[in-house]
């Protein structure tokens, strides 16, 4: 399989005060286009840092990095801003979606940026909610939506552009169980599909969905291993839905 | 409960810093332009208003309309109007007239020359209330030969002014006795003078004074019996008229009206020969000040809500607790409107320091004696000044702290709110805000543009460089002499003479032309002028020649006249038909030997007149013009002063006509000023309100702006999203106030005979220049937000 993201290196350090955090230190690594991969750690150990550096939204201090064949780490702001457009689909805990935008719009938001018109930006973000199964609540304003569907919206939206990997930091964060599992059903059929996932999670629980677990703790990767034992849908209820 | 909102307020102000400096120093402009244009505003009206019978007295004024010349108002009157009125009409209580003009005094060695030394009846001190030091006011002015001094004027003669009452003065060679030493008239007097004479020493020499008819040449005043209807007072006039001066057609030509005094500074911009009117002042400018300073406070007032209202949020936690622990709408409104009160008096503190450091080069500007210090004057003044201050708090506060109250305990409570959607109320501020900055600094633009016009447009005469100085019989006697030193000297150009100055209309008096058809009668302005005005002040000629010393006719009976003059007669050959004033016979007339281009004699408030000018050295010429070299001005004035000593005893007082012509336009030079200064202020305070608004709309987008940032936004369309709303705001207000604007400013011009076309693209100029500043002021936030790195946004709860 070829490589989709290459990590050579990578530290980043903060300057809080006084004080140097080195949030990453030299962490190098590689994901395979189609893995599903969990990020897993204890609250400071690095595992949001690397997930930003990961999905572009910031640079490595030190080190290189490689987003399919790209070196990002030497982007500029503008070029970061092109690449998470048409590479990376993101999944927030908070959701993330504008307000005061319906369904469609928020699903469709990405697509602006890509220079797609109008028509055609509807078209492939109904196409995003219909994978989502929230066709019909299209023009439903977020806060009209229940924290499942709210998710899901936003992944039909990290979907919309068909990127390289999506991204999820904390999907689960602020589901409840049963919701969760739903996202995390959802997750394993976009990779049955061949979509590359990378997870942020603090959840065993939630990371066993996953192929793959790194594991950091104080910047480091702790231990990098397949995930034997992945959690899948019970089979009674895939054969409801 | 006082105490408490005191505290809460402090505590707001120091835990809000930016937005409270945005709040105070925002009404503090808003406030201190206000006050400042009231200062303006008071001292203007302050014009005359110490005077007793103010109410009472009014100044007669005459629409003239004489054939071949634009119809005009003028503030003179004949000298037996006055004594003749005060005969015939019950309504009229007195009456005094004013006839001043330079004169030299003489007293031993020392002799001045006086701006104003006014002919006055005796009843000018019952009539006007000008302090006497010394002296007897009754009777002052009653004889023959009698002067009263002002204060400053009997210091040039006398150690003790006061004391001086007794001595004698000389004056045009007679001895006058000095009966009263005067206060120096006040500033806000239309009437300027500094010293007074008896009318009865004219009328003891003119026994016939009283009843000469026909010239008009000074200013009448009376005092109405109270309660007269004026207008029907007007009506009797036409008949008065006839009966006096024995001509039935006198009312086609001469119109009187009154002029109260209060009007008289303020209301005579249109009035022409109005000598004695000091400092006259466009009073239709105040309501434009006024208008302007309302402005201002509005968009002070205008950032007071908007802030306030945007930052609403930050204080839902504060009013739900505050509102479960038992307080009610009422208190909590009471509480926003006291913390507005304390901002705006806070404020007016901030207000009246601007005003202490600003005012004192303010009056530089605009040249007037403005203090701040005159609202201390009267406790009621203080009293008003905290009574409106307070007023501007509660009104400015009264949206806001009904907004603020309004809002759900519960929502609030959970940490909602109310839902923030678009305020379409603080959208139409904002468009009020810059629609006004917009409309203020077209304003400006186009008041710049016309006054640039007046300054430099082709009069049609050279008026740079040019040297005026005063001339009485004895110059005029050795003006020959004096003239050829003069052009001795390498730093003059040029040296002439003239009866009256450029820049005012010229004395209409009635002419006569002979044409096919008989003697046509006609009333051009006319001036008395040497051999050389033409070529000294560059005037062009059409047609025919300039005056010349060769040819003797030429003083006297040769007539040079303008364009409009030439049109108005309409003859086949204009050079050489026989012309002359209304005194010369019809079988001894003149000739008109030229015709010259139009130029503005008059200022171009007013339409160039007919005129006709003349060489008549018997007559006296008023003023010297002297053209010097421009390059080496203080070496020429020493020099002339030199020769000047050399060949006459007269002082040497001189001017420069520019300088004249800059006094013209000045009531529009200070408007200039004004809205120019306004304008500043005007988006001065938008911006900061802007830049306000910006920050709150920028921190509540700042989680959008991480989104979409994640998402793939460049920072060009973070900044460009954040930019949109206000540039279609600034749009808006363009829209809307550019129609207003232009109607008001078509308005303005309409008042200038001779004005600037409005160029639409000075309004898009004006519009660019807004959205330009608009978009400088947002764009720290923006290109700020745009920059962020979207990690920290989308931590941002």
């Amino acid at each position: 399989m070829s490589k989709i993201i290459e990590t050579h290196n990578i530290s980043k350090v903060y300057k809080m005060g006084d004080n140097i955090v080195n949030a990453l230190q030299s962490v190098s690594m590689s994901i395979d286009r189609g893995e599903y991969v969990a990020f897993m750690g204890p609250s400071g150990s690095g595992k949001s840092t690397l997930m930003n550096i990961v999905g572009c939204l910031d640079s490595p201090t030190d080190g290189t990095y490689m987003l399919n064949n790209q070196m990002v780490s030497e982007m500029t702001e503008n070029e970061l801003a092109q690449v998470r457009n048409k590479e990376i689909g993101f999944v927030f805990q908070t959701f993330n979606l504008l307000p005061r935008a319906s369904a469609l719009e928020n699903v469709a938001l990405p697509l602006i940026y890509a220079g797609y018109g109008k028509s055609e930006r509807n078209e492939m973000a109904m196409a995003a909610l219909e994978s989502v199964s929230l066709a019909d609540r299209w023009h439903h304003k977020p806060n009209e939506l229940s924290g499942g569907q709210r998710q899901r919206v936003a992944i039909a939206r990290a979907l919309v552009n068909n990127p390289s990997i999506i991204l999820a930091d904390e999907p689960t964060g602020n589901l409840d169980s049963k919701t969760s599992y739903d996202i995390m059903w959802l997750f394993q059929e976009l990779h049955d599909k061949g979509n590359t996932i990378i997870m942020v999670t603090h959840e065993d629980d939630i990371a066993h969905y996953a192929h793959r677990i790194i594991r950091l703790r104080d910047g480091l990767v702790e231990w990098d291993r397949k995930n034997d034992n992945v959690n899948r849908r019970p089979a009674e209820v895939a054969a409801a839905h | 409960m006082i105490r408490n909102y005191l505290a809460i307020a402090l505590r707001n102000i120091r835990q809000n810093p930016l937005y409270s400096f945005i709040n105070i120093f925002s009404l503090a402009i808003g406030l201190a332009a206000c006050l400042a244009i009231y200062l303006f505003i008071s001292d203007e009206k302050s014009f005359d208003t110490f005077h007793k019978q103010k109410a009472s007295i009014y100044r007669i004024d005459e629409v003239q309309n004489f054939s071949g010349t634009n119809e005009q108002k003028v503030a003179l009157s004949m000298p037996g109007m006055g004594p003749n009125m005060v005969l015939d009409f019950p309504e009229v209580a007195t009456f005094t007239r004013f006839w001043g003009a330079k004169r030299l005094l003489k007293h031993n060695e020392d002799q001045f020359l006086l701006e104003n030394v006014a002919t006055v009846d005796s009843t000018f001190l019952g009539v006007f209330d000008y302090a006497l030091l010394a002296g007897d006011r009754a009777t002052a002015l009653n004889e023959p030969w009698s002067i009263l001094l002002t204060e400053e004027t009997a210091r040039k003669f006398f150690k003790d002014p006061v004391g001086a009452v007794g001595n004698s003065i000389t004056m045009r060679e007679k001895e006058y006795k000095i009966t009263g030493i005067l206060k120096d008239v006040p500033e806000n007097s239309h009437l300027q003078f500094d010293g007074l004479v008896s009318m009865t020493t004219v009328t003891r020499e003119e026994k016939e004074f009283n009843n000469r008819w026909g010239s008009n040449f000074l200013n009448t005043y009376l005092v109405l019996q109270p309660n007269t209807d004026i207008k029907s007072l007007e009506a009797k006039f036409p008949e008065f008229m006839i009966r006096h001066t024995g001509e039935k057609d006198i009312n086609q030509f001469i119109t009187l009206f009154l002029q109260r005094l209060d009007q008289v500074h303020l209301g005579s911009t249109d009035i022409e020969h109005d000598y004695h009117n000091y400092r006259k002042f466009n009073g239709s400018y105040l309501g434009v000040f006024s208008i302007v300073g309302g402005f201002i406070l509005l968009i002070a007032g205008v950032n007071f809500m908007n802030l306030t209202t945007a930052r609403a949020s930050h204080r839902w936690k504060e009013i739900g607790v505050r509102s479960s622990v038992g307080a009610g709408k009422f208190q909590l409104f009471a509480q926003f409107i006291f913390e507005s009160i304390m901002l705006a008096m806070l404020a007016l503190v901030l207000a009246l320091l601007l005003d202490a450091i600003l005012i004192p080069f303010l009056n530089r500007l605009i040249g007037r004696q403005l203090s701040f210090l005159s609202f201390f004057a009267e406790p009621m003044g203080v009293i008003a000044l905290m009574a409106m201050t307070i007023l501007l708090g509660m009104i400015t506060g009264i949206y806001p702290s009904f907004y603020m109250t309004s809002f759900k305990m519960s929502s609030v409570l959970k940490g909602g709110g109310q839902t923030e959607r678009t305020s379409i109320f603080r959208s139409t501020l904002v468009v009020v805000q810059f629609g006004l900055a917009m409309a203020m600094i077209v304003s400006t633009l186009i008041v710049v543009q016309q006054l640039s016009f007046m300054q430099h447009t082709d009069m049609g005469f050279n008026k740079d460089q040019i040297m005026l100085v005063d001339m009485n019989r004895d110059v005029n006697e050795k003006f020959v002499t004096l003239k050829e030193e003069l052009l001795k000297s390498r730093f003059v150009q040029g040296v002439t003479a003239s009866g009256q100055r450029l820049g005012n209309n010229f004395h209409q008096w009635s002419f006569k032309v002979k044409t096919d058809t008989g003697i046509l009668q006609i009333t051009p302005s006319n001036v008395n002028v040497e051999y050389d005005y033409l070529k000294v002040y560059g005037i062009k000629l059409i047609e025919g020649r300039e005056f010349s010393r060769d040819n003797k006719m030429d003083a006297g009976f040769a007539f040079i006249i303008n364009e409009s003059f030439a049109k108005e007669l309409k003859l086949k050959e204009t050079i050489g038909a026989p012309a002359g004033h209304s005194w010369y016979k019809d079988d001894s007339l003149g000739t008109i030997i030229g015709v010259v281009e139009d130029f503005h004699f008059n200022s171009l408030h007013h339409k160039i007149n007919t005129l006709s000018m003349v060489v008549h050295p018997d007559w006296g010429y008023d003023e010297v013009s002297i053209k010097i070299d421009g390059a080496n001005a203080q070496q020429a004035i020493t020099e002339i002063k030199n020769i000047w000593s050399r060949n006459v005893t007269y002082p040497f007082n001189y001017s420069f006509l520019d300088e004249h012509f800059d006094t013209l336009y000045r009531s529009d030079q200070q408007m200039s000023s004004v809205v120019t200064i306004m304008a500043a202020l005007a988006i001065l305070l938008s911006c900061m309100g802007l830049f306000g608004l910006v920050t709150i709309a920028v921190a509540k987008r700042i989680k959008e702006v991480g989104i979409r940032k994640a998402l793939g936004a460049s920072e060009r369309e973070i900044t460009l999203l954040l930019s949109r709303n206000f540039m279609l705001l600034i749009l808006v207000s363009f829209v809307v106030a550019s129609p207003i604007t232009y109607s008001l400013l078509t308005q303005w011009l309409e008042g200038f005979a001779y004005h600037i076309e409005i160029n639409l693209l000075v309004f898009l100029t004006g519009g660019i220049v807004a959205l330009a500043i608009a978009l400088l002021t947002i764009s720290y936030h923006t290109i700020k937000a745009s920059r962020e790195n979207p990690v920290k946004a989308l931590r941002y709860e």
